[in-house]
């Protein structure tokens, strides 16, 4: 077993590579697509969350999706670790990336009333002249100095959030913070950044799309009617006005409504309601996804003490609408974009999850190609590193 | 009857916060800790770019949670002093005591983890927190803080208590990891990166010096590169190789230390000593100092090490400038640029001079409490000045002096034949044929007017010189006042003087055109 938790297993894997590397090599693409020089050459800005080792970045380094720097730092890849031990473990394997401990969303959604205006991310970290050097003064000023570090990050071209947990859980006040988390991040992902032309001199640029991907576990099993509720309405918003998408919902899951599915086989209607919550922020927030690829699901089945869970993979390219949020009418969403949506919602009420077992994975390849990632682990941690090169 | 005297414990209180001057002077004593515990690698992770945290860990024996217990319950401090000769497996001499480093952490954070798996005994995980405003509350004798007990007055200065974990499941040794990073640091460091100069440092510690041995000072790439570099500096880790400095300097000393076995790596980064000097057009002048063995008070001091001048270019970066002593092959605070209290003001040349004195036995009761400096009064520190002094004034700077002698007459040498050339192109430009130049007669001091003659034959012009030594000027005019007697010479052969006046002026404006 590695260090980390999953990191061996092939379920997982075979879902790196079938579903992220496909995802992240088109976002790679649309880089190298750029019309001018330095936006083709800037590397892929990647997130990810509970980074598992940082298999994934390893994996991205060896398909040559990212590389490191020519300093050998993965300084384009952000993550986020649950605890100070594990960011440092991640680190380790690759050096350079920019990581964060904590809670992710705690981090996320801290109260910062200057959130919207400060320019310099370095301002909370400054001592204040009416608080006394206290570690509850220090607590509060590091929650802010991470939550901006953290927006100066953005926008990222692949979104990583793998969660290991619940999107809903349920003592949080609807929609979840969960949700509320992805909104921000929605938002700040429409941050322009500034991309190297010269030794010191940049050019400011703006994402046209990116990769997200989502995992969340299934369920749970208590969740409140109010989620229940919120989710349903999301389903029944989709099912009401159009008769095209009910024949596909019963079709494909062979029930006429969607709360008698949801009474009767829980997975099914979370397999379309969790998906429809993240595409409805993602509207909300002024992208959508993209209708070619739609939203690909996947599910892994784990053991655990209290029996078997399932975890769902989501996988999506998303696109900014246009014209912007703020050169459109009130109300008015682009007609491209509601035929996207249209498109996607119903090839998610066509078809469900492919559910990834031992059956339908090929182990050799996998084992072999996770042994290379591995590998690249240990050569990022030093583990075979010897002496120095000579000045 | 004589009165005892007494240090109040509200003094350590005072001391358990403000020991250190940097923070790599605070991570020295944790890597030194590491040593002691025959650790091979250390690892400093800072959570570079943003210094939320900051950890150390090591692969060495670690201690044990009664041994933590101990420590924290008054034993800092308080441990049994090692023997002068103790050494580790890889022969390593034993650095410091267990304890006093820890709360070199204090220094940068309110709170730390600290997890230990050792070769004997109990593996812990505890996490400790230092009270705030600490001196405040000391001086205001804040009962928390200080209290009586009986007799005895109890200085707390924080509080810890063991976490579940699953340590045991760890790789043996030792990690800390300071996550309540006190805000001036992180901002400190954050701000650093924003630096006009700054650049991040390759994982390659060689292509990293390149950079530093770029700017003049370590302020310029700012408190991280500082950080490094200190670390570099303070730590018992290897040069680059052992041909780091020239004339075979630390060859034997870089055996020596690769044969402890012992690395010390920063955020990915394998740290060797910052020195590497090669290819000064000047060359080097330098010293290997042999095994000094000196007798003090009844007390032995024995040290070795090395002076070396990079004859004619300024050391970079400027830190590097200067005497740094190591006690166990730990460095004691920093390059030292006033050369132990060195009284002799050489100017520039002082610039040029870096070295190491390593000191294998004494020295440490000179040590001040932050172990980062001397007690420059102390009898043991005299004697290292006064060898160095002496060394440096009678054989160091001598030969410095006469290395820029030669490189005067060099530097002349060259600037004469430019010269020479100069005036050749410039006088076969007016004559239309190879010029030749011949010295004769001129004898210095003689009374007769110089004179040149412009010889001209099938094979060229021939310039019949007299030598410049023998002209009646000022030394440093004597070339060109040959020179222009030549070119006065040149001018007449025209047939007017209007025409003369032109050439002289043109061969002349020509000639000290490139003068």
């Amino acid at each position: 077993m590695g260090i980390f938790e999953f990191e061996d297993c092939l379920l997982k894997h075979h879902i790196r590579t079938r579903a992220w590397l496909p995802l992240c090599s088109k976002r790679r693409e649309a880089i190298r697509s750029a019309s001018s020089k330095a936006a083709r050459q800037r590397p892929l800005r990647y997130f990810t969350f509970c980074a598992a080792g940082a298999i994934d970045v390893l994996m991205l380094d060896v398909e040559s999706v990212i590389h490191p720097s020519a300093g050998g730092h993965f300084e384009s890849v952000c993550f986020f670790d649950r605890t100070s031990e594990d960011v440092i473990e991640t680190q380790k394997r690759i050096p350079g990336a920019v990581g964060f401990p904590g809670d992710f969303v705690s981090v996320v959604l801290v109260a910062d009333p200057e959130e919207a205006v400060f320019v310099d991310d370095l301002s909370a970290l400054e001592s204040p002249p009416d608080q006394q050097d206290t570690e509850q003064t220090h607590s509060m000023q590091r929650l802010r100095a991470q939550h901006r570090a953290f927006i100066m990050q953005f926008p990222f071209d692949v979104v990583n959030l793998d969660l290991e947990g619940f999107l809903f859980k349920p003592n949080d006040p609807i929609p979840g913070q969960m949700v509320n988390c992805l909104r921000k991040i929605c938002e700040w992902q429409r941050k322009p950044f500034e991309v190297r032309t010269g030794s010191r001199k940049t050019v400011t640029m703006q994402l046209e799309g990116f990769g997200l991907m989502f995992t969340t576990q299934v369920g749970p099993p208590n969740l409140g009617e109010n989620y229940l509720g919120m989710l349903s309405d999301c389903v029944l918003k989709n099912l009401e006005g159009d008769a095209s998408l009910r024949q596909a919902f019963r079709e494909s899951t062979g029930f006429d409504d969607h709360l008698t599915l949801r009474d009767s086989n829980f997975l099914r209607f979370f397999e379309l309601a969790a998906p429809k919550v993240l595409l409805d922020v993602l509207v909300e927030k002024d992208w959508y996804v993209d209708p070619a690829d739609g939203i690909s699901l996947y599910e892994i089945e784990r053991e655990s003490k209290d029996g078997p869970y399932r975890m769902l993979h989501l996988v999506m390219n998303v696109v900014k609408q246009s014209p912007a949020l703020d050169r459109r009418p009130p109300g008015d969403m682009p007609v491209e974009v509601r035929t996207a949506y249209r498109d996607v919602v119903s090839a998610l009420f066509s078809k469900g999850a492919v559910l990834v077992t031992e059956d339908i994975i090929e182990k050799d390849g996998l084992q072999q190609h996770l042994g290379f990632v591995k590998a690249r682990a240990k050569k990022y941690s030093g583990e075979k590193q010897g002496g120095h090169r000579l000045a | 009857m004589p009165n005892k005297i007494r240090v109040h414990e509200r003094a350590l209180g005072h001391l358990s916060r403000g020991l250190y001057r940097s923070p790599a002077s605070a991570l020295r004593e944790l890597v030194s800790n590491a040593w002691d515990a025959d650790a091979t690698v250390v690892r400093i992770d800072t959570n570079y770019p943003n210094f939320f945290q900051i950890s150390v860990e090591d692969n060495g024996d670690g201690f044990s949670k009664a041994e933590f217990e101990r420590l924290m319950e008054g034993g800092i401090g308080n441990s049994p002093k090692r023997p002068a000769d103790a050494t580790s497996v890889h022969e390593r001499p034993l650095i410091g005591r267990l304890g006093i480093g820890l709360l070199g952490i204090a220094q940068i954070c309110g709170a730390f983890t600290i997890s230990s798996v050792p070769k004997s005994g109990e593996a812990f995980k505890a996490r400790v927190r230092l009270w705030d405003l600490l001196r405040t509350r000391l001086d205001a004798k804040d009962q928390q803080v200080v209290h009586e007990d009986g007799a005895v007055t109890i200085v707390e200065i924080g509080e810890y208590e063991f976490e579940e974990s699953d340590v045991k499941k760890q790789p043996g040794g030792t990690r800390i990891i300071a996550d309540a990073v006190h805000p001036t640091f992180s901002h400190a460091f954050q701000q650093s990166l924003k630096f006009e100069k700054y650049q991040q440092p390759p994982l390659d510690w060689g292509k990293a010096l390149r950079i530093v041995s770029d700017v003049r000072s370590l302020q310029e790439l700012g408190d991280y590169w500082r950080l490094l570099w200190e670390l570099s500096a303070s730590c018992p880790v290897p040069y680059l190789s052992g041909k780091a400095l020239p004339d075979g300097l630390i060859a034997d000393d870089q055996k020596q230390l690769t044969q402890y076995d012992f690395a010390v790596f920063v955020d990915g980064i394998r740290l060797a000593k910052p020195v590497y000097l090669h290819g000064n057009p000047g060359g080097y002048t330098t010293r290997k100092i042999g095994r000094q063995k000196e007798r003090v008070y009844a007390r032995d001091l024995v040290f070795h090490g090395y002076v070396l001048v990079q004859e004619g270019t300024q050391l970079h970066p400027d830190e590097l400038r200067g005497i740094l002593i190591r006690i166990k092959n730990v460095g004691i605070g920093y390059y030292d640029p006033s050369m132990l209290d060195y009284r002799i003001n050489e100017g520039p040349r002082s610039r040029w001079l870096t070295g190491e004195i390593l000191v294998d036995e004494g020295l440490e009761d000179a040590l001040n409490i932050d172990r980062d400096s001397f007690n420059r009064f102390h009898p043991e520190y005299r004697a290292v000045q006064s060898y160095l002094h002496k060394l440096l004034q009678e054989k160091i700077f001598p030969r410095v002096y006469e290395q820029i002698d030669v490189r005067s007459e060099e530097k002349a040498k060259k600037k004469k034949k430019v010269r020479r050339e100069q005036l050749k192109k410039v006088v076969a430009q007016a004559t239309g044929t190879a010029v030749r130049l011949r010295f004769e007669g001129g004898v210095a001091g003689a009374e007769e007017a110089p004179r040149v003659e412009v010889k001209q034959s099938k094979e060229g012009t021939e310039l019949v010189m007299p030598e410049p030594s023998s002209l009646k000027t000022k030394k440093a005019y004597r070339e060109l006042a040959a020179a222009v007697l030549s070119l006065f010479e040149t001018a007449l052969r025209e047939t007017t003087r209007e025409r003369q006046r032109e050439t002289f002026t043109r061969l002349l404006l020509e000639l000290l055109s490139e003068w």
